[in-house]
C-alpha cells in the first residue's frame, strides 16, 4: 500500500505568491494544501528576517463540510506532511509556516488536532521540524471559555531558526500581555 | 510538538484585545480563501 496520496502542485501563481497543492484520495475527494505569503499573517509580517518566507497553510476539499466521510483517512495528513516537505525543499527550508485554527463551526479544537496530526505523524518530520503550538483560552466562567489556536512550523536547518522562534513567542507574549 | 498554553482570566481588558486580534485574523483568512475559492472547486475549510 502507498505511504501517501501522489500530489501535484496544481497552481504556482507568481502574481500572488500563492501556491497550491493538490491530491485526491481513494474516497474520490479531491484537496487543495495552499500556501499563501499570509496577507494575514500580520502580526510577525513586520520582521526583517521572516520577510517574504511567512506562509500560512490551509488545507481545502471539493466537497462541503457534511460530506466527508467519518471514518479516519490515515493517508492524508500523510501526504499533507509529504507536500510540507516538498514545499520546504523547493525554498531551501527557509520559510516559516503558520495554521490558523478556525473558529467557524467551534472546531478550532478539532483544525488544531489536525494540524498536531499532520505535523507529527512522520518522525522524520518531527526530528527536523521545530512545531510549536500557542493556545490562548479566554476564561468567560468556569463553564464557558472562548479558545484560539495556531501552530507553526520552523525548519531547523533554518539559519535564523532560534531568531525566528524568539521573534515569534515576543511576538505572542506582546499580544497576551496585560494592558496597563 | 510544544503547546503553549495561555489563559487569560475573566475581566481582564486583554480578553477584547486577544478577541479582535483573532476575528480579523480569521476573516482575513477566510477572504484569503473565498478569493481562491472564486476560480475553483474547493467547498470547504477543513
Amino acid at each position: 500500500m502507498e505511504e501517501f496520496y501522489s500530489f501535484a502542485v496544481s497552481e504556482e501563481n507568481s502574481a500572488n505568491g500563492i501556491v497550491r497543492y493538490n491530491f485526491l484520495t481513494n474516497s474520490s475527494i479531491e484537496y487543495d494544501v495552499i500556501f499563501d505569503p499570509s496577507s494575514y499573517a500580520f502580526f510577525i509580517e513586520e520582521s526583517e528576517i521572516l520577510g517574504s518566507h511567512l506562509f500560512s497553510v490551509d488545507l481545502v476539499a471539493n466537497i462541503s463540510i457534511t460530506e466527508i466521510p467519518k471514518t479516519i483517512d490515515k493517508l492524508i495528513p500523510k501526504t499533507i506532511t509529504r507536500i510540507l516537505i516538498d514545499f520546504y525543499e523547493k525554498r531551501d527550508h527557509i520559510p516559516v509556516i503558520f495554521f490558523v485554527c478556525d473558529r467557524a463551526n467551534k472546531k478550532q479544537l478539532a483544525r488544531h488536532r489536525k494540524f498536531r496530526l499532520w505535523t507529527t505523524c512522520s518522525p522524520d518530520f518531527c526530528l527536523n521540524y521545530t512545531i510549536e503550538s500557542l493556545e490562548i483560552v479566554l476564561d468567560q466562567t468556569e463553564e464557558d471559555a472562548d479558545r484560539f489556536y495556531f501552530g507553526y512550523i520552523i525548519q531547523k536547518e533554518n539559519p535564523h531558526h532560534d531568531i525566528l522562534l524568539n521573534e515569534i513567542n515576543s511576538k505572542a507574549e506582546l499580544l497576551t500581555r496585560s494592558l496597563k | 510538538m510544544k503547546v503553549t498554553k495561555i489563559v487569560i482570566a475573566p475581566n481582564n481588558p486583554i480578553q477584547k484585545r486577544i478577541r479582535d486580534f483573532f476575528v480579523e485574523l480569521e476573516q482575513k483568512k477566510r477572504d484569503n480563501i473565498a478569493k481562491i475559492r472564486a476560480n475553483s472547486k474547493v467547498k470547504t475549510i477543513d
